[in-house]
């Protein structure tokens, strides 16, 4: 099982169907070491999404994963910044039907003056957006996946998407301004 | 479906987002006071552009700090402070921080005192954790010992904002970590063992109670400055999984991993058990005795920590301090450091009495057998057929050798001892908390449950010894629980008398003819018939069906007890069609009264599958052992422990069938989880062993297959009497393996101790001799000794044609074997006329086994054409030749054997031509 992991993930390099097999496999893993964090079964700490992939990284690829390049680190590492974010909408898409009765509703942020405390973002609209984002500018919504949802330094990121630090800070720097537009304004 | 811009988000096309993304990057890479000045600039004639652009200039600060945090950023909750009260108690100062909390330094004013207080970390979602905090507090109440810190008081804290807190005060242990402290206090070697063992006493304590302490670690034991022990974090870490909580801070994780067994580090961690705790103990006690961890982890990361551990091996304590080289201090070490949970100490009581050994300077275990190894048994129920000199000596070894064992009476008594526990349950508490603290090692090799039980029945004899408050039936209770306890683990001599106890209050309080007599009364019986004690069983056990008869409404259990005994009596007479008949009684009663898929029907399935193999029914057994594994599948799965079993007979059965490779194949898949499960001595395990050796002998591994058997006839002498049939068995079969490998005197030498044991008495199985003498002939035919190999056969042929039915299996081998010999001896005329009724025989007892029939029919030819009948012999080969090569499950060895056979025949007959046609080109038969 592990094996068959670690060779996808070397494949997901140059093929892409190989790729999207990692994704299925890495979701249900940090789903189900998420909802046992957020339950608080091991512990009441946060749940840092890097500490959270690395155990992940250790439970699906094991001892193998090191023999493995930071290209396939990369693959990996997006797919589970790819599971943070459906974990977390997941979770604020249910947290709202139970709030409202099963009617999907959108939360207005906050006031503009409000510190943009990630418990106050909307995961539903923001994943709304992002997804639009992706559609017209899929780099820039990446670098937002694996910051953001991920919990990567900009240098990991850089590495991970294979450009210049540089280039991630401004795709961050455009995607947030755009997103932030999209949603501060409802 | 976001924002404003919905009816926008068409209009801004794909080009203009391109350039608006450009302008607003470099914007926003200038200080914001000159951005508005910079768009104007650069989208001067380009008011789409210009407006895209500004609409997503930030303007409040607010949007600085947008998604600036971690989304998962939003599960932390603000902790207590300082100076906060909880649960009267003022909080002074931060001693630790973990995963799951914080640890202050409290004061209670009224009574004044100075606590340990650890609040759990407040989360999002932590009602869950709540409510397992409150039940690990009180899994800490139950616990009581001078080693473990003990715990005052315990609550539930709401303070500001309505954040709820858990929290429980626990003793302050002035001291300080086990290794500073063995420094500060400068103790030497003996102290520091002694310090140790005081540590192992506390972990033992709590493993007693079902509490495994997941992570130890130097900085978890406090020594205060009378170099006592404390440990801290009890049963706190049971419920955190310590990886997830090391992960808190980078130091802490190298901290934590370091005595992190592999298989946390790489398991579920659900199947972390006690023996976890071994492993840390273990790496504590190499730290504090070498003054290093026995792997370096310095400077490493996590990845490449844990890669450490769970690949490489830990050093020798020897490697950092010279003068325990070689020592038993060093042993002990390695076997708590083992990889493998199996390989290690099975608890830590096991570890800690070899560490009193080494102080007390007496032979240490590491190296020996457990207690526990001491009363395993191994294929018992066995019934092998011996090899005969014509056949294919390899095909036939598999068929000789190593079917499955009495699977099916270790599993059925154990959940009949698991039933009747429940039932003392009912009756009293004391027996059963021990036991449902034990309860996880019910099943596999833990010298704890033995232990256990010897405290438990001293337990009951001084209470009765001093006729004591228990009441009698209470009294009756236990003992029938302790004695079927035993009796599940196989140590019967101790059973035996608990069980008679047992059945006599029983007796007096509800009469003889009660329900609760007459199970404890077939339970005895049980134990005395497996204890070979036969002829006193026999009226017995006609007395156990008439009284099961007369019983109104009996349980289950009850009704099959009889049948049951019956089954174990008719594995201990080695009778093969009473053994394969009570099977089937068995199964057909579990049929109409168990679910399939229940560990009672598919064990007595089995059980009957067994049977069928020792008979020879190989796709009958095959057959029933895969609607086992079906109905297993269906319902418990591997966690069944018939599964096992199942797997194993399955592989036997192919092997049987001609599929060595494959066979061989699952038993190293099965190997690692049977020494798991059962222990590397226990009957099953050596079971599988044993099927090992036969598997690498019928694919010409001789050398692997002999030291295979070597070892499991040296761990069977070590844990039998020496007249035990087993030991019979392994050496016998050993003898065989050897003869086929060419080491004639090793088989000679072991076939002769096995029938030395056989002489020994203790072995009520006639048969058994017999089998053994007509393997002998056979090493003694190879041996040269042709004469006296001969005359054994007839030996052995004349009392079987006294004592067993012709078409008696052995008989066919006798006969066949004796046949043969005379070919050799060109003594045809007598060979055609045994081999001649040979084949009716056994065409008539079992005419669908084409399978079984071929080398009767292949030595027909050979004795024919040795009494001078050529044509017909040459017809007779021709035709079974054609026959197998039509039957696609013909091992290729038999094919090959045949072929070597008529090259055989046409070079007799002078017809070299034909005979070339049939010569192997296999360099290593055209050797032979």
């Amino acid at each position: 099982m592990t094996q068959e992991l670690t060779q996808l993930l070397q494949r997901a390099g140059d093929d892409p169907s190989a790729s999207e097999a990692v994704l299925p496999r890495v979701y249900e893993e940090l789903r189900v070491l998420a909802q046992s964090q957020m339950r608080g079964e091991q512990s009441g700490h946060t749940l840092q999404a890097t500490a959270l992939v690395h155990e992940a990284w250790m439970k699906l690829v094991g001892p193998s994963g090191e023999s493995l390049g930071w290209d396939s680190r990369a693959h990996f590492f997006g797919a589970a910044a790819q599971a943070m974010r459906r974990i977390l909408v997941d979770r604020a898409r249910r947290v709202q039907s139970e709030k409202h009765g099963g009617h999907m509703r959108r939360q207005p942020l906050d006031g503009v003056d409000s510190e943009m405390d990630p418990d106050n973002v909307d995961f539903v609209a923001l994943d709304g957006a992002l997804t639009q984002l992706q559609s017209r500018d899929p780099r820039a919504a990446q670098v937002v996946e694996l910051r953001f949802f991920g919990g990567l330094s900009v240098e990991d990121c850089a590495l991970a998407m294979d450009i210049s630090e540089r280039t991630v800070a401004r795709e961050w720097n455009v995607a947030r301004a755009w997103l932030y537009r999209e949603l501060g304004s409802d | 479906m976001a924002g404003r811009d919905e009816t926008d988000d068409g209009s801004v096309s794909d080009s203009l987002w391109a350039r608006a993304k450009v302008v607003l990057g470099d914007a926003l890479d200038l200080p914001p006071s000159k951005r508005r000045a910079y768009i104007q600039a650069t989208c001067a004639g380009e008011p789409e552009l210009q407006s895209e652009v500004e609409s997503l200039l930030p303007t409040e600060d607010a949007a600085e700090s947008f998604l600036a945090k971690p989304a998962t950023d939003l599960f932390e909750l603000p902790g207590p402070a300082l100076g906060m009260r909880v649960g009267g108690y003022t909080l002074r100062s931060l001693i630790g921080e973990g995963g799951m909390g914080h640890v202050f330094e409290a004061v209670q004013e009224h009574p004044h005192r100075t606590v340990a207080l650890k609040v759990l970390r407040p989360g999002l979602l932590a009602a869950d954790a709540e409510r397992r905090f409150q039940y690990e507090i009180e899994a800490l109440g139950r616990l009581s010992h001078p080693s473990i810190a003990s715990i005052h008081d315990a609550g539930v804290e709401s303070v500001d904002g309505g954040t709820r807190l858990s929290w429980f005060a626990m003793e302050k242990v002035a001291g300080q970590s086990l290794l500073a402290a063995a420094r500060e206090l400068d103790l030497d070697d003996n102290a520091r063992l002694r310090l140790f063992l005081r540590v192992t006493d506390g972990v033992a304590h709590a493993h007693q109670r079902g509490v495994i302490h997941r992570d130890l670690k130097p900085d978890n034991i406090l020594v205060d400055e009378n170099a006592h022990p404390h440990l801290l974090d009890f049963g706190i870490a049971r419920v955190a999984d310590p990886m997830a909580s090391s992960m808190t801070m980078a130091g802490e994780i190298i901290g934590t991993l370091a005595y992190m067994s592999p298989e946390q580090l790489l398991g579920d961690p659900g199947a972390v058990d006690a023996r976890a705790d071994v492993y840390a103990l273990g790496v504590i006690l190499f730290h504090l005795m070498t003054g290093y961890p026995p792997r370096d982890l310095d400077g490493l990361g996590f990845p490449q920590a844990a890669l450490r551990i769970t690949e490489s091996e830990a050093r020798r304590a020897g490697d950092l301090r010279r003068d325990l080289h070689g020592k038993d201090l060093e042993t002990v070490l390695i076997k708590a450091l083992e990889h493998s949970p199996d390989q290690r100490y099975p608890s830590v009581e096991a570890f800690a009495r070899d560490i009193r050994r080494v102080l007390d300077h007496e032979p240490i275990e590491a190296r020996a057998p457990s207690a526990w190894y001491q009363v395993s048994k191994f294929a018992r129920r066995h019934r092998g057929l011996v090899a005969g000199v014509a056949m294919t000596a390899a095909a036939l070894v598999v068929a000789v050798i190593g079917t499955s064992i009495g699977f099916y009476r270790a599993s059925a008594a154990r959940d009949q001892v698991i039933q009747e526990r429940d039932h003392a349950e009912a009756i009293n508490g004391l027996v059963t908390t021990m036991f449902a603290s034990a309860d996880p090692t019910l099943d596999g090799h833990d010298v704890r449950v033995v232990d256990l039980l010897d405290a438990a029945r001293a337990d009951l004899a001084s209470e009765a010894d001093e006729q004591g408050s228990l009441e009698s039936r209470t009294r009756a209770g236990l003992n029938l629980t302790l004695g079927n306890t035993y009796r599940m683990l196989a140590l019967h001599d101790d059973a035996l008398p608990l069980l008679l106890r047992a059945e006599r209050l029983y007796e007096q309080l509800d009469g003889p003819g009660a329900a609760s007599t007459v199970g404890a009364f077939g339970d005895r019986l049980n134990s005395m018939i497996e204890l070979g004690q036969l002829e006193a069983a026999k009226p017995l056990l006609e007395d156990l069906h008439e009284r099961t008869g007369e019983l109104t409404n009996p349980a289950d259990f009850l009704i099959m007890r009889p049948l049951e005994v019956d089954s174990v009596m008719a594995d201990m007479t080695g009778d093969l069609v009473a053994i394969e008949a009570a099977a089937l009684a068995v199964l057909r009663g579990w049929t109409e009264r168990a679910e399939p898929g229940s560990s009672k029907l598919e064990s007595a399935r089995v059980n009957y599958a067994v049977a069928l193999m020792d008979n020879g029914k190989y796709h009958d057994a095959l057959e029933q052992l895969r609607e086992s594994k079906r109905n297993l599948d269906g319902a418990e799965g591997p966690r069944s422990r018939t599964y096992l079993p199942v797997l194993l007979s399955i592989a036997q059965v192919l092997s049987s069938l001609g599929s060595p490779e494959e066979a061989l194949l699952r038993y190293q898949e099965l190997l690692p989880q049977a020494r798991s499960q059962w222990g590397d001595d226990h009957e099953n395990t050596l079971s599988v062993r044993a099927s090992m050796g036969n598997a690498l002998s019928s694919l010409g591994r001789h050398d692997e297959a002999v030291q295979t058997y070597q070892e499991v006839v040296a761990d069977t002498v070590r844990v039998r009497p020496p007249n035990h049939y087993d030991v019979i068995l392994a050496k016998s079969n050993l003898g065989i393996v050897a003869q086929v490998a060419g080491r004639n005197e090793l088989a000679l030498e072991q076939l002769k101790e096995a029938l030395a044991a056989v002489e020994l008495g203790g072995v009520d199985d006639r048969t058994m001799q017999v089998r053994i003498r007509m393997n002998l002939a056979s090493a003694l035919e190879t041996a040269g000794k042709d004469a006296e190999a001969l005359t054994t056969n007839r030996e052995c042929l004349a009392w079987i044609e006294e004592n067993l039915a012709p078409d008696h299996s052995v008989a066919i081998i006798a006969r066949n074997n004796t046949a043969m010999m005379l070919v050799k001896m060109n003594q045809g005329a007598e060979a055609l006329t045994l081999a001649s009724r040979n084949l009716e025989l056994s065409m008539a007892s079992q005419p669908e086994a084409p399978m079984n029939l071929y080398p009767l029919q292949m030595n027909l030819g050979r004795a024919l054409a040795a009494a001078g009948e050529t044509e017909r012999a040459e017809t007779l080969f021709l035709e079974v030749r054609a026959k197998l090569h039509g039957v696609d499950e013909t091992p290729a060895s038999q094919l090959a054997r045949l072929d070597e056979v008529l090259a055989e025949f046409y070079t007799q007959d002078g017809r070299s031509d034909m005979a070339s046609q049939y010569e192997s080109v296999d360099p290593e038969s055209a050797v032979k």
